[in-house]
Protein backbone atom coordinates (compact mmCIF):
# COMPACT_ATOMS: atom_id res chain seq x y z
CA UNK A 1 0.00 0.00 0.00
CA UNK A 2 2.29 2.25 1.05
CA UNK A 3 4.55 1.69 -2.63
CA UNK A 4 1.49 2.56 -4.68
CA UNK A 5 0.87 5.68 -2.29
CA UNK A 6 4.07 7.13 -3.19
CA UNK A 7 3.99 6.21 -6.67
CA UNK A 8 1.13 8.07 -6.63
CA UNK A 9 2.74 11.37 -5.89
CA UNK A 10 3.43 13.35 -8.95
CA UNK A 11 7.38 14.15 -8.94
CA UNK A 12 7.52 17.71 -8.58
CA UNK A 13 10.71 18.19 -10.74
CA UNK A 14 9.25 16.72 -13.96
CA UNK A 15 7.37 20.21 -14.99
CA UNK A 16 11.00 21.83 -13.87
CA UNK A 17 12.99 19.95 -16.44
CA UNK A 18 10.63 21.12 -19.36
CA UNK A 19 10.89 24.57 -18.26
CA UNK A 20 14.46 24.82 -17.65
CA UNK A 21 14.70 23.11 -21.37
CA UNK A 22 11.83 25.93 -22.62
CA UNK A 23 13.76 28.57 -20.91
CA UNK A 24 17.62 27.47 -21.95
CA UNK A 25 16.28 26.99 -25.53
CA UNK A 26 14.23 31.03 -25.21
CA UNK A 27 17.70 32.10 -23.78
CA UNK A 28 19.68 30.84 -26.88
CA UNK A 29 17.87 32.45 -29.24
CA UNK A 30 17.88 35.84 -27.20
CA UNK A 31 21.37 35.50 -26.44
CA UNK A 32 21.92 35.00 -30.51
CA UNK A 33 20.36 37.88 -30.98
CA UNK A 34 21.67 40.10 -28.67
CA UNK A 35 24.99 38.68 -30.09
CA UNK A 36 24.09 40.18 -33.91
CA UNK A 37 23.31 43.28 -32.14
CA UNK A 38 26.46 43.85 -30.55
CA UNK A 39 28.62 42.62 -33.71
CA UNK A 40 26.55 45.07 -35.30
CA UNK A 41 27.29 47.62 -32.62
CA UNK A 42 30.81 47.11 -32.06
CA UNK A 43 33.61 48.96 -34.50
CA UNK A 44 36.62 46.59 -35.14
CA UNK A 45 39.50 47.57 -33.09
CA UNK A 46 37.29 48.73 -30.61
CA UNK A 47 39.13 47.86 -27.39
CA UNK A 48 41.86 49.01 -25.52
CA UNK A 49 45.56 49.55 -26.74
CA UNK A 50 46.61 46.36 -24.87
CA UNK A 51 50.21 44.63 -25.24
CA UNK A 52 49.83 40.97 -24.36
CA UNK A 53 52.01 38.19 -23.28
CA UNK A 54 54.28 36.63 -25.54
CA UNK A 55 52.96 33.79 -27.88
CA UNK A 56 49.22 35.47 -27.84
CA UNK A 57 47.03 35.37 -30.82
CA UNK A 58 45.71 38.83 -31.88
CA UNK A 59 43.20 40.44 -31.66
CA UNK A 60 39.42 39.24 -31.42
CA UNK A 61 41.36 35.33 -31.81
CA UNK A 62 42.95 35.99 -28.58
CA UNK A 63 39.81 37.46 -26.48
CA UNK A 64 37.89 33.92 -27.51
CA UNK A 65 40.50 31.62 -26.84
CA UNK A 66 41.42 33.33 -23.56
CA UNK A 67 39.50 32.04 -20.36
CA UNK A 68 40.45 34.65 -18.24
CA UNK A 69 42.42 32.11 -15.46
CA UNK A 70 44.98 34.80 -14.74
CA UNK A 71 47.38 31.74 -14.60
CA UNK A 72 49.67 34.05 -16.94
CA UNK A 73 50.03 36.45 -14.32
CA UNK A 74 50.77 34.64 -11.58
CA UNK A 75 53.58 32.75 -13.38
CA UNK A 76 55.23 35.58 -14.50
CA UNK A 77 58.60 36.07 -12.76
CA UNK A 78 59.05 39.62 -13.46
CA UNK A 79 55.37 40.88 -12.29
CA UNK A 80 54.90 42.26 -15.77
CA UNK A 81 51.44 40.98 -16.82
CA UNK A 82 48.42 42.40 -15.43
CA UNK A 83 44.36 41.90 -15.84
CA UNK A 84 42.70 44.30 -17.48
CA UNK A 85 39.55 45.68 -15.50
CA UNK A 86 35.71 45.72 -16.31
CA UNK A 87 36.46 49.77 -17.34
CA UNK A 88 37.62 47.40 -20.32
CA UNK A 89 34.03 45.90 -21.13
CA UNK A 90 34.70 42.65 -22.59
CA UNK A 91 38.03 42.19 -22.76
CA UNK A 92 38.00 41.93 -18.75
CA UNK A 93 40.47 39.72 -17.48
CA UNK A 94 42.62 39.14 -20.03
CA UNK A 95 46.00 39.79 -19.40
CA UNK A 96 48.03 42.39 -20.80
CA UNK A 97 51.31 44.89 -19.08
CA UNK A 98 52.55 48.36 -19.48
CA UNK A 99 55.54 48.34 -21.35
CA UNK A 100 56.90 51.76 -19.85
CA UNK A 101 56.25 50.94 -16.35
CA UNK A 102 57.15 46.99 -16.63
CA UNK A 103 58.09 45.15 -20.40
CA UNK A 104 58.32 41.39 -20.67
CA UNK A 105 61.57 40.87 -20.11
CA UNK A 106 61.18 37.34 -22.06
CA UNK A 107 61.75 35.46 -19.42
CA UNK A 108 65.43 35.81 -19.82
CA UNK A 109 67.23 33.63 -17.66
CA UNK A 110 64.92 30.91 -17.11
CA UNK A 111 64.74 28.01 -19.39
CA UNK A 112 61.04 28.61 -21.21
CA UNK A 113 58.53 31.36 -21.21
CA UNK A 114 56.61 31.08 -17.71
CA UNK A 115 53.22 32.76 -19.40
CA UNK A 116 53.10 30.77 -21.94
CA UNK A 117 53.92 27.55 -20.13
CA UNK A 118 51.07 28.63 -17.57
CA UNK A 119 48.19 28.61 -20.05
CA UNK A 120 45.44 26.25 -20.25
CA UNK A 121 44.28 26.90 -23.78
CA UNK A 122 46.03 28.09 -27.05
CA UNK A 123 45.45 31.96 -25.97
CA UNK A 124 49.17 31.56 -25.54
CA UNK A 125 50.80 29.12 -28.11
CA UNK A 126 54.25 28.45 -27.57
CA UNK A 127 56.98 29.85 -29.29
CA UNK A 128 60.49 28.17 -29.89
CA UNK A 129 62.63 30.75 -29.28
CA UNK A 130 62.26 33.90 -27.20
CA UNK A 131 63.15 35.54 -30.40
CA UNK A 132 60.12 34.35 -31.93
CA UNK A 133 58.09 36.34 -30.02
CA UNK A 134 56.44 38.89 -31.80
CA UNK A 135 54.40 41.29 -28.78
CA UNK A 136 54.31 44.53 -31.04
CA UNK A 137 56.53 46.73 -33.36
CA UNK A 138 59.06 49.12 -31.34
CA UNK A 139 58.49 52.70 -33.05
CA UNK A 140 60.53 55.55 -33.09
CA UNK A 141 59.55 59.48 -32.21
CA UNK A 142 62.03 60.92 -34.16
CA UNK A 143 60.97 64.46 -33.07
CA UNK A 144 61.29 63.83 -29.18
CA UNK A 145 64.10 61.19 -29.49
CA UNK A 146 67.21 62.55 -27.73
CA UNK A 147 69.63 60.59 -30.75
CA UNK A 148 67.64 62.07 -33.36
CA UNK A 149 67.86 65.83 -31.72
CA UNK A 150 71.81 65.89 -31.62
CA UNK A 151 72.11 64.37 -28.36
CA UNK A 152 74.44 60.91 -27.52
CA UNK A 153 72.20 58.78 -26.36
CA UNK A 154 72.20 55.23 -26.62
CA UNK A 155 69.57 53.94 -23.62
CA UNK A 156 67.12 52.06 -25.75
CA UNK A 157 70.41 49.81 -27.73
CA UNK A 158 71.24 49.13 -23.95
CA UNK A 159 67.98 48.05 -22.52
CA UNK A 160 67.27 46.19 -26.09
CA UNK A 161 67.74 42.03 -25.99
CA UNK A 162 69.12 41.93 -29.29
CA UNK A 163 71.05 45.00 -29.49
CA UNK A 164 72.64 45.28 -33.24
CA UNK A 165 70.20 43.00 -34.66
CA UNK A 166 66.34 43.98 -33.56
CA UNK A 167 68.40 47.97 -32.88
CA UNK A 168 70.90 49.11 -34.90
CA UNK A 169 72.85 52.14 -35.21
CA UNK A 170 72.92 54.06 -38.51
CA UNK A 171 76.12 56.30 -39.41
CA UNK A 172 75.35 59.17 -37.55
CA UNK A 173 74.49 57.13 -34.45
CA UNK A 174 70.56 57.20 -34.66
CA UNK A 175 68.56 54.16 -33.71
CA UNK A 176 66.43 52.13 -36.09
CA UNK A 177 64.65 49.28 -35.82
CA UNK A 178 64.87 46.22 -38.01
CA UNK A 179 61.18 45.36 -38.49
CA UNK A 180 62.43 41.36 -39.13
CA UNK A 181 63.68 40.67 -35.46
CA UNK A 182 61.85 43.27 -33.15
CA UNK A 183 60.10 41.20 -30.66
CA UNK A 184 57.86 43.95 -28.99
CA UNK A 185 59.18 43.53 -25.88
CA UNK A 186 59.01 46.71 -25.09
CA UNK A 187 62.63 47.04 -22.62
CA UNK A 188 63.70 50.09 -25.48
CA UNK A 189 60.85 51.73 -24.07
CA UNK A 190 61.29 51.13 -20.38
CA UNK A 191 64.63 52.17 -20.97
CA UNK A 192 64.00 55.50 -23.08
CA UNK A 193 65.00 58.78 -20.90
CA UNK A 194 62.52 61.18 -22.60
CA UNK A 195 59.75 61.63 -20.22
CA UNK A 196 57.24 60.57 -22.80
CA UNK A 197 59.38 57.54 -24.42
CA UNK A 198 60.26 58.42 -27.91
CA UNK A 199 60.36 54.73 -28.85
CA UNK A 200 56.75 52.77 -28.07
CA UNK A 201 55.73 49.66 -28.48
CA UNK A 202 52.72 49.54 -31.02
CA UNK A 203 50.12 46.34 -30.49
CA UNK A 204 50.61 43.79 -33.09
CA UNK A 205 47.29 44.04 -33.62
CA UNK A 206 47.83 46.91 -35.58
CA UNK A 207 49.75 45.45 -37.64
CA UNK A 208 48.07 43.02 -39.45
CA UNK A 209 50.46 42.25 -42.00
CA UNK A 210 53.15 41.99 -40.12
CA UNK A 211 53.42 38.88 -39.34
CA UNK A 212 53.76 37.69 -42.88
CA UNK A 213 56.48 39.74 -43.88
CA UNK A 214 58.59 38.73 -40.81
CA UNK B 1 5.50 12.45 21.15
CA UNK B 2 5.50 15.80 23.06
CA UNK B 3 6.37 18.57 20.82
CA UNK B 4 9.20 19.28 23.32
CA UNK B 5 10.77 15.66 22.47
CA UNK B 6 9.89 16.42 18.88
CA UNK B 7 11.99 19.70 18.81
CA UNK B 8 14.93 18.43 21.57
CA UNK B 9 17.68 18.46 19.61
CA UNK B 10 16.51 20.96 16.87
CA UNK B 11 20.22 22.84 17.50
CA UNK B 12 22.90 21.83 16.91
CA UNK B 13 26.34 22.40 18.19
CA UNK B 14 27.93 24.63 15.53
CA UNK B 15 30.70 22.23 14.56
CA UNK B 16 28.12 19.74 13.58
CA UNK B 17 26.81 21.93 11.26
CA UNK B 18 27.19 21.48 7.56
CA UNK B 19 26.99 25.58 7.15
CA UNK B 20 30.65 24.95 9.23
CA UNK B 21 32.00 22.75 6.67
CA UNK B 22 30.83 24.67 3.89
CA UNK B 23 32.35 27.78 5.08
CA UNK B 24 35.55 26.16 6.37
CA UNK B 25 35.85 24.12 2.43
CA UNK B 26 35.27 27.75 0.37
CA UNK B 27 37.26 29.68 3.03
CA UNK B 28 40.01 27.54 2.29
CA UNK B 29 39.44 27.38 -1.66
CA UNK B 30 39.43 30.90 -1.59
CA UNK B 31 42.81 31.17 0.83
CA UNK B 32 44.29 28.81 -1.48
CA UNK B 33 43.27 31.50 -4.34
CA UNK B 34 44.87 34.42 -2.59
CA UNK B 35 47.99 32.64 -1.46
CA UNK B 36 48.64 31.69 -5.32
CA UNK B 37 49.84 35.29 -6.10
CA UNK B 38 52.73 34.89 -4.05
CA UNK B 39 55.68 33.96 -5.22
CA UNK B 40 56.55 31.51 -2.43
CA UNK B 41 53.39 29.75 -2.69
CA UNK B 42 54.12 27.46 -5.92
CA UNK B 43 51.20 24.49 -5.22
CA UNK B 44 48.19 26.60 -6.69
CA UNK B 45 47.81 29.09 -9.39
CA UNK B 46 44.34 30.63 -11.17
CA UNK B 47 41.31 32.02 -10.49
CA UNK B 48 37.90 30.49 -10.47
CA UNK B 49 38.20 30.28 -14.19
CA UNK B 50 40.75 27.72 -14.51
CA UNK B 51 43.36 26.46 -11.04
CA UNK B 52 46.56 24.18 -11.64
CA UNK B 53 47.25 22.53 -8.21
CA UNK B 54 50.79 21.56 -8.02
CA UNK B 55 51.64 22.86 -11.14
CA UNK B 56 50.14 19.52 -12.43
CA UNK B 57 46.75 18.88 -11.92
CA UNK B 58 44.39 21.21 -13.69
CA UNK B 59 41.06 22.00 -12.65
CA UNK B 60 38.56 24.07 -15.07
CA UNK B 61 35.32 25.86 -14.73
CA UNK B 62 33.23 23.40 -16.76
CA UNK B 63 30.99 26.42 -17.84
CA UNK B 64 34.22 28.43 -19.29
CA UNK B 65 35.23 24.99 -21.44
CA UNK B 66 31.77 24.94 -22.73
CA UNK B 67 32.21 28.90 -23.86
CA UNK B 68 36.03 27.99 -25.00
CA UNK B 69 34.40 24.95 -26.96
CA UNK B 70 31.72 27.44 -28.89
CA UNK B 71 33.99 30.25 -29.10
CA UNK B 72 37.20 28.46 -30.92
CA UNK B 73 35.24 25.45 -32.03
CA UNK B 74 38.34 23.71 -29.98
CA UNK B 75 39.53 22.71 -26.48
CA UNK B 76 43.16 21.62 -25.41
CA UNK B 77 43.80 18.62 -23.45
CA UNK B 78 44.58 20.34 -20.37
CA UNK B 79 40.87 22.19 -20.07
CA UNK B 80 39.39 18.52 -21.15
CA UNK B 81 40.86 16.91 -18.35
CA UNK B 82 40.09 19.97 -16.18
CA UNK B 83 36.61 20.30 -16.83
CA UNK B 84 36.04 16.68 -16.76
CA UNK B 85 37.07 16.48 -13.49
CA UNK B 86 34.62 19.09 -12.22
CA UNK B 87 32.25 17.18 -14.19
CA UNK B 88 32.94 13.68 -12.54
CA UNK B 89 32.89 15.53 -9.46
CA UNK B 90 29.37 17.39 -10.35
CA UNK B 91 27.38 13.87 -11.61
CA UNK B 92 28.26 11.93 -8.48
CA UNK B 93 28.43 14.59 -5.79
CA UNK B 94 25.59 17.38 -7.52
CA UNK B 95 26.36 21.03 -8.04
CA UNK B 96 28.46 21.12 -4.82
CA UNK B 97 30.89 23.88 -6.68
CA UNK B 98 27.85 26.06 -5.27
CA UNK B 99 27.78 25.69 -1.62
CA UNK B 100 31.38 24.13 -0.68
CA UNK B 101 34.04 26.04 -3.21
CA UNK B 102 32.26 29.02 -4.74
CA UNK B 103 34.12 31.90 -3.57
CA UNK B 104 30.76 34.70 -4.22
CA UNK B 105 28.56 31.67 -2.35
CA UNK B 106 30.60 32.12 0.49
CA UNK B 107 30.42 35.78 0.77
CA UNK B 108 26.65 35.86 -0.24
CA UNK B 109 26.20 33.07 2.05
CA UNK B 110 27.78 35.65 5.25
CA UNK B 111 25.82 38.53 3.51
CA UNK B 112 22.76 36.21 4.09
CA UNK B 113 23.99 35.79 7.64
CA UNK B 114 24.95 39.44 8.52
CA UNK B 115 21.17 40.41 7.14
CA UNK B 116 19.70 37.36 9.73
CA UNK B 117 21.13 38.94 12.41
CA UNK B 118 20.32 42.72 11.55
CA UNK B 119 17.10 41.50 11.24
CA UNK B 120 17.14 39.67 14.94
CA UNK B 121 18.72 41.85 16.46
CA UNK B 122 17.78 45.40 15.40
CA UNK B 123 14.99 44.84 13.62
CA UNK B 124 12.82 42.55 16.40
CA UNK B 125 11.90 40.59 13.21
CA UNK B 126 11.89 37.37 15.29
CA UNK B 127 9.54 35.10 12.49
CA UNK B 128 11.64 33.64 9.93
CA UNK B 129 9.85 35.01 6.57
CA UNK B 130 10.38 33.70 3.05
CA UNK B 131 11.43 35.31 0.33
CA UNK B 132 12.78 33.95 -2.04
CA UNK B 133 9.69 32.41 -3.03
CA UNK B 134 9.02 35.08 -5.03
CA UNK B 135 11.81 34.33 -7.60
CA UNK B 136 11.54 31.77 -10.07
CA UNK B 137 13.82 28.77 -10.86
CA UNK B 138 13.93 29.16 -14.71
CA UNK B 139 15.39 32.52 -15.29
CA UNK B 140 18.92 31.30 -14.42
CA UNK B 141 18.30 28.40 -17.36
CA UNK B 142 17.34 31.31 -19.35
CA UNK B 143 20.53 33.27 -18.45
CA UNK B 144 22.67 30.25 -19.24
CA UNK B 145 21.21 30.10 -22.85
CA UNK B 146 21.29 33.98 -23.47
CA UNK B 147 25.16 33.43 -22.51
CA UNK B 148 24.98 30.52 -24.91
CA UNK B 149 23.93 32.22 -27.59
CA UNK B 150 26.15 35.38 -27.38
CA UNK B 151 29.50 33.25 -26.82
CA UNK B 152 28.43 31.79 -30.42
CA UNK B 153 27.75 34.72 -32.49
CA UNK B 154 30.26 37.14 -31.00
CA UNK B 155 32.62 34.49 -29.41
CA UNK B 156 33.87 36.45 -26.31
CA UNK B 157 33.09 34.38 -23.27
CA UNK B 158 30.96 36.52 -21.65
CA UNK B 159 30.65 34.92 -18.20
CA UNK B 160 34.55 34.36 -17.51
CA UNK B 161 35.21 38.62 -18.29
CA UNK B 162 32.42 39.92 -16.45
CA UNK B 163 31.20 36.90 -14.06
CA UNK B 164 30.67 38.52 -10.22
CA UNK B 165 32.08 35.08 -9.20
CA UNK B 166 35.25 36.47 -11.51
CA UNK B 167 35.21 39.63 -10.60
CA UNK B 168 35.47 39.19 -6.93
CA UNK B 169 38.39 36.77 -7.31
CA UNK B 170 40.09 39.06 -9.63
CA UNK B 171 39.50 41.99 -6.97
CA UNK B 172 40.91 39.90 -3.96
CA UNK B 173 43.90 37.86 -6.17
CA UNK B 174 45.32 40.53 -8.87
CA UNK B 175 43.76 43.72 -7.61
CA UNK B 176 41.29 44.71 -10.28
CA UNK B 177 39.19 46.77 -7.58
CA UNK B 178 36.78 47.99 -10.26
CA UNK B 179 34.60 44.68 -10.14
CA UNK B 180 34.02 44.91 -6.25
CA UNK B 181 31.45 47.54 -7.49
CA UNK B 182 29.35 45.00 -8.90
CA UNK B 183 29.88 42.20 -6.31
CA UNK B 184 28.62 45.18 -3.35
CA UNK B 185 25.81 46.03 -5.55
CA UNK B 186 24.80 42.03 -5.86
CA UNK B 187 25.39 42.31 -2.11
CA UNK B 188 23.13 45.06 -1.52
CA UNK B 189 20.35 43.72 -3.84
CA UNK B 190 20.54 40.27 -1.42
CA UNK B 191 19.18 42.60 1.40
CA UNK B 192 15.77 42.99 -0.13
CA UNK B 193 15.74 38.91 -2.47
CA UNK B 194 17.79 36.92 -0.19
CA UNK B 195 20.48 34.66 -2.48
CA UNK B 196 19.03 36.06 -5.47
CA UNK B 197 22.34 35.73 -7.58
CA UNK B 198 22.67 31.89 -6.62
CA UNK B 199 18.74 30.97 -7.09
CA UNK B 200 17.72 32.75 -10.22
CA UNK B 201 20.50 34.34 -12.16
CA UNK B 202 23.84 32.24 -11.84
CA UNK B 203 24.16 30.56 -15.48
CA UNK B 204 27.07 28.69 -13.85
CA UNK B 205 25.18 27.23 -11.33
CA UNK B 206 22.53 26.71 -13.66
CA UNK B 207 25.32 24.58 -15.73
CA UNK B 208 26.30 22.75 -12.47
CA UNK B 209 22.66 21.74 -11.73
CA UNK B 210 21.98 20.51 -15.39
CA UNK B 211 24.61 18.16 -14.99
CA UNK B 212 24.83 17.02 -11.34
CA UNK B 213 21.09 16.54 -11.01
CA UNK B 214 21.19 13.19 -10.92
CA UNK B 215 23.54 12.53 -8.29
CA UNK B 216 23.30 10.27 -5.88
CA UNK B 217 24.61 12.28 -3.26
CA UNK B 218 21.73 14.25 -2.17
CA UNK B 219 19.19 14.84 0.59
CA UNK B 220 17.54 12.29 1.71
CA UNK B 221 14.30 12.12 3.72
CA UNK B 222 14.33 10.10 6.62
CA UNK B 223 10.34 8.23 6.31
CA UNK B 224 10.49 7.60 10.00
CA UNK B 225 10.49 11.12 11.47
CA UNK B 226 9.75 13.39 8.31
CA UNK B 227 5.70 14.70 8.87
CA UNK B 228 5.81 14.97 12.17
CA UNK B 229 6.58 18.69 13.06
CA UNK B 230 5.22 20.79 10.08
CA UNK B 231 7.55 23.58 11.08
CA UNK B 232 8.76 24.45 7.49
CA UNK B 233 11.90 25.51 8.79
CA UNK B 234 13.67 23.61 5.82
CA UNK B 235 12.00 25.72 3.70
CA UNK B 236 12.26 28.83 4.85
CA UNK B 237 16.20 28.82 5.30
CA UNK B 238 16.29 27.04 2.18
CA UNK B 239 18.54 29.31 -0.15
CA UNK B 240 17.75 27.98 -3.57
CA UNK B 241 13.84 28.17 -2.49
CA UNK B 242 12.90 24.52 -2.95
CA UNK B 243 9.68 23.38 -1.32
CA UNK B 244 11.37 20.92 0.85
CA UNK B 245 8.48 20.72 3.14
CA UNK B 246 5.26 21.10 1.50
CA UNK B 247 6.26 19.37 -2.05
CA UNK B 248 8.98 16.78 -0.93
CA UNK B 249 9.01 15.73 2.71
CA UNK B 250 4.57 15.37 3.02
CA UNK B 251 4.69 13.80 -0.22
CA UNK B 252 6.62 10.92 0.76
CA UNK B 253 9.26 11.27 -1.47
CA UNK B 254 12.62 9.46 -0.76
CA UNK B 255 15.38 12.51 -1.52
CA UNK B 256 15.22 16.06 -2.35
CA UNK B 257 15.55 15.97 -6.41
CA UNK B 258 15.03 19.68 -6.89
CA UNK B 259 17.50 20.53 -9.89
CA UNK B 260 18.33 23.75 -7.94
CA UNK B 261 19.46 21.77 -4.57
CA UNK B 262 23.32 23.01 -4.26
CA UNK B 263 23.69 19.89 -1.13
CA UNK B 264 24.67 23.09 1.20
CA UNK B 265 23.00 21.59 4.47
CA UNK B 266 21.68 24.37 5.68
CA UNK B 267 17.72 22.54 5.72
CA UNK B 268 19.66 19.45 7.62
CA UNK B 269 21.14 22.35 9.77
CA UNK B 270 17.98 23.63 11.06
CA UNK B 271 15.75 20.57 10.75
CA UNK B 272 14.64 19.76 14.73
CA UNK B 273 13.38 16.43 13.82
CA UNK B 274 16.72 14.80 11.65
CA UNK B 275 14.18 14.11 8.94
CA UNK B 276 16.83 15.08 6.55
CA UNK B 277 20.55 13.94 5.85
CA UNK B 278 23.28 14.39 2.91
CA UNK B 279 23.71 10.90 2.41
CA UNK B 280 24.53 8.54 -0.74
CA UNK B 281 21.87 6.19 0.34
CA UNK B 282 17.99 6.15 1.17
CA UNK B 283 17.16 6.22 5.15
CA UNK B 284 16.12 2.68 5.85
CA UNK B 285 12.01 2.31 5.12
CA UNK B 286 10.08 2.84 7.99
CA UNK B 287 8.28 -0.75 8.99
CA UNK B 288 6.62 0.28 12.00
CA UNK B 289 3.25 -0.64 12.49
CA UNK B 290 1.69 3.68 12.79
CA UNK B 291 3.97 4.33 9.34
CA UNK B 292 1.31 3.86 7.19
CA UNK B 293 -1.20 5.27 8.87
CA UNK B 294 1.55 8.63 9.58
CA UNK B 295 2.33 8.68 5.78
CA UNK B 296 -1.34 8.27 4.58
CA UNK B 297 -2.60 11.20 6.80
CA UNK B 298 0.28 13.20 4.91
CA UNK B 299 -1.15 12.56 1.61
CA UNK B 300 -4.56 13.38 2.92
CA UNK B 301 -3.20 16.51 3.81
CA UNK B 302 -1.74 17.61 1.14
CA UNK B 303 -4.19 19.95 0.08
CA UNK B 304 -3.78 21.65 3.33
CA UNK B 305 -1.39 24.70 2.50
CA UNK B 306 1.31 24.13 5.90
CA UNK B 307 1.01 26.70 8.17
CA UNK B 308 4.59 26.90 9.24
CA UNK B 309 2.98 28.00 12.77
CA UNK B 310 4.39 24.62 14.85
CA UNK B 311 7.95 25.91 15.33
CA UNK B 312 7.36 29.60 15.93
CA UNK B 313 7.32 28.98 19.95
CA UNK B 314 10.80 27.96 19.76
CA UNK B 315 11.85 30.42 17.53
Amino acid sequence: MREDEIQAVPSPEQGLTRRQAIATGVGITAGCMIGVGYNAGSRTGNGPLALRPPGALIGHEFLSACIRCGQCVEACPYDTLRLLDITSGLHAGTPSFTAQTNPCWLCQGHDSLKCIDACPTNALSPVDDPMDVRIGLAVIDESICYAYNGTMCRACWHACPYPDQALVYDELLRPTVNADVCTGCGLCEHGCPTETASIVIEPLKYQKNRRANG
Amino acid sequence: MTRRKLISNHSRPWYRKWATLRRITAGAFLSLLILAQFEWFPWFAGTTSGTTILGVVPFTDPLAALELLIATHSLTTTIIIGAGILILVALLLGPVFCGFVCPLGLVLDLNQMLRRFFRRHFLRKTKRVEVTRAVPHWTRYLLLGILLGFVLITGIPLFQALSPINLLVRALVMGSLAGLVVVGGLMVLEWFLPRVWCRALCPLGACYSIVGHKAIWRVRINPKTSGQVRCKQCEIRCPMGIPIMSEYTLHGHESISHPSCIRCGDCIDVCPNTVLGLRFRSFPPDESPEAKSTLHLSVLNLTDEPKGSACDACH
